[in-house]
């Protein structure tokens, strides 16, 4: 087993992943941008070290400065997270090369993952059913003549895309020679390539993602599924396991094929076949996320296991410690993302301080905070402040308790959140219905509000005693003869006095 | 003898007005008077007890702005010196369609600033790229005309409802 790890992130999964070092008696070294300098991941850490500023480029993207750090350190193992460097290939090509292990798939599996293109070919080879599309010629004639062929509407995308740039959503041919002109400029500007590539466009899809695990012994099993299509322009915001959608017919097929479509990459480590369903209960291949998911923790919830303590021990060359028959799920759990930014302007991302952040605790409640009281969100990164699991018995049970969780969830601060936002969506009957598409957040939330109505007397109570506690501390003469006489007066004790216990 | 505060949220002032007594307090807001008791304080934390009701709330004040967390919901509250009804909601932040001026839409840094003053733009034009979290978000010109002054350059860290761009005659 690993002495020593190096964390190459921040937030939320660098501290779940510290974490589970800890328990299993692993070293940590975090390593922190200049912004980062106080953030919770580098006070939780064994060593933290700074390693540039605070623009992710000069930073947690430099992978020449994070293998110097895990070699300065005497590390034995880097884990990458999600986002940064985790699905960089050459990043995990550099830790190999530093005789450092890579917490994750082999290089060669990433980038045929990560290629659009390549990846579909792969699994399609593999009997995988993927979305129906065309990607043999990259001429704009060709590509017209598939998209009639496919029949409209179609997505243009680029073979090199992320972050949904580079897609265009094509519903008749009149418009389809624009759509690639631009698409191509914006592939190219974002990826250096042009390549494009056409997918029919599924409307009204379920997102269902199956989380897989590979050994170097070539055991693979999936540890079922989870339900993203509560999206956001394509983030995820609430997800769910298992998928209200799904039988047991239709999981143990899409598990089957979730584990085949890895096999075709010899996939080692945990990783996300995400699929579409569409309303007649088709599925198809969408994508592999060769990574930690974010939404992992109600996998967890459901099947009892770490899955990072997994990937450690996977990557240490353990054999996984399961096998498909000895895997079941229990109960209902769901996820949602505490993010800093602000429902009432267009969901933009919101930075401030956070004075004071507490979370509840119950049964069933799991938090996985990336921050702490006295933590400071800035512009550089995202906005995801905490992950609030929870596990019910039944789905409704869930909700009951995710929407208690979030209402006893403090957030003192001058940075504004979603919270009441996500509470709206708990609340709708599509949700709790559990009837709701990829287009369900986007149709109906579209012009939603927070309701901008006067905030509860109770508040205008609690402001009025703490600003005039303030007032008369700073100058005391001015307050009332009869609140500096009484003993049991608040005004004495302004940082901390107890009233009513023996 | 009594206290009084003025506590502006959105576009409202509303006045406080307390009264301490040896066991609790009288609060006073819109004629209705509230009898309080403070069960513990503990750093930014209250327990109230009002009318009998029992309440956990947040409090943090900083410079004149209360920030207040109550049963899930966060509210900011503005001290203000006196009792100015609807007054201040007339500052609006955002400018309105007459304005001449854009202001940042998100905190950010500034990536691109992709006009200098004198040039003639048209309606949409991006003007400035701003990038936080991730996010790009691009300010385009409301309006045909011409860029009197550019008050952002690339790099630049800015804060939401900076002035970015003028636009003139």
């Amino acid at each position: 087993m690993f002495q020593k790890i190096l964390i190459a992130n921040r937030g939320e999964i660098a501290v779940r992943i510290i974490q589970a070092c800890q328990e299993m008696g692993i070293a940590t070294v975090a390593v922190y941008s200049e912004a980062d300098a106080a953030a919770l991941h580098t006070m939780l850490a064994d060593e933290a070290i700074c390693i540039g500023p605070s623009a992710p480029g000069e930073s947690y993207l430099r992978i020449d400065k994070i293998v110097a750090v895990a070699q300065q350190t005497n590390c034995d193992a880097i884990h990458p997270g999600y986002g940064f460097l985790a699905e960089n290939a050459d990043f995990a090509v550099a830790v190999k090369a530093a005789n450092l292990t890579f917490i994750g798939p082999s290089a060669a599996a990433m980038r045929i993952m990560g290629s659009k293109t390549m990846a579909r070919a792969a699994v399609q080879a593999a009997g995988v059913p993927v979305i129906p599309g065309y990607q043999a010629s990259n001429a704009d004639a060709d590509l017209i003549a598939a998209a009639q062929a496919l029949g409209f509407p179609v997505l243009v995308k680029a073979s090199a895309g992320g972050g949904g740039k580079g897609i265009r959503v094509v519903r008749e041919i009149a418009t389809l020679p624009t759509a690639l002109q631009a698409a191509r400029r914006e592939a190219f500007n974002a990826f250096g390539d042009d390549q494009l590539y056409l997918e029919k466009l599924i409307e009204d899809a379920h997102h269902i993602e199956f989380q897989i695990f590979g050994d170097q012994f070539g055991n693979i099993v999936h540890l079922f599924e989870r339900e993203c299509s509560i999206q956001r322009r394509h983030q995820k915001i609430i997800e769910e396991t298992p998928s209200p959608l799904l039988d047991a017919n239709l999981r143990q097929r899409m598990g089957e094929t979730a584990v085949a479509a890895a096999r075709a990459v010899q996939y080692l480590n945990a990783g996300t076949i995400e699929f579409l369903v569409d309303s007649a209960r088709n599925f198809y291949f969408l994508e592999m996320n060769t990574r930690l998911q974010v939404e992992h923790p109600i996998t967890e919830l459901t099947t009892g296991l770490d899955l990072v303590q997994t990937q450690i021990r996977i990557a240490a060359g353990e054999r996984l410690p399961f096998q498909q028959a000895d895997l079941t799920q229990r109960g209902h759990a769901l996820e949602c993302r505490i993010y800093a930014e602000d429902p009432a302007n267009d969901f933009l991302p919101a930075i401030g301080q956070i004075w004071q952040i507490e979370f509840p605790h119950a049964p069933g409640v799991r938090i996985d905070p990336g921050i702490a009281s006295g933590g400071e969100v800035t512009i550089y990164y995202d906005p995801l402040l905490a992950k609030l699991s929870v596990l019910g018995a039944t789905r409704q049970a869930a909700i009951a308790k995710l929407q208690w969780a979030l209402r006893h969830t403090v957030i003192l601060g001058n940075v504004i959140t979603n919270i009441t936002f996500l509470r709206a969506v708990l609340n709708h009957p599509t949700f709790q219905q559990a009837t709701s598409t990829t287009a369900f957040i986007d149709q109906t939330f579209a012009s939603w509000q927070p309701s901008a109505g006067s905030p509860p007397v109770y508040a205008l109570i609690a402001a009025a005693l703490v600003g005039l506690q303030e007032k008369n501390r700073s100058s005391p003469n001015n307050a009332p003869p009869e609140m500096l006489g009484d003993p049991y007066s608040p005004w004495h004790h302004p940082n901390h006095f107890r009233m009513g216990s023996v | 003898m009594k206290q009084q505060i003025h506590l502006q949220a959105a576009h409202e002032v509303k006045t406080v007005t307390v009264e301490a007594a040896p066991d609790r307090v009288g609060v006073t807001i819109d004629d209705r008077t509230y009898h309080v008791v403070i069960r513990q304080q503990v750093g930014n934390r209250l327990l109230l007890e009002v009318d009998g009701q029992r309440l956990q709330i947040y409090v943090a004040a900083d410079g004149d702005q209360s920030y207040i967390w109550l049963d899930g919901g966060a509210w900011t509250l503005q001290h203000v010196r006196e009792e100015r009804n609807q007054l201040s909601g007339q500052r609006s932040l955002a400018p309105n369609a007459a304005s001449s001026s854009l202001m940042a839409t998100m905190p950010g840094l500034v990536r691109e600033v992709l006009v200098t003053a004198g040039d003639v733009v048209a309606r949409g034009k991006t003007l400035v790229i701003l990038e936080a979290m991730k996010m790009e978000l691009r300010i385009s010109a409301p309006q045909d005309g011409r860029i009197s002054q550019v008050h952002c350059a690339p790099g630049q860290v800015v804060e939401r409802n900076q002035l970015l761009v003028e636009f003139g005659e």
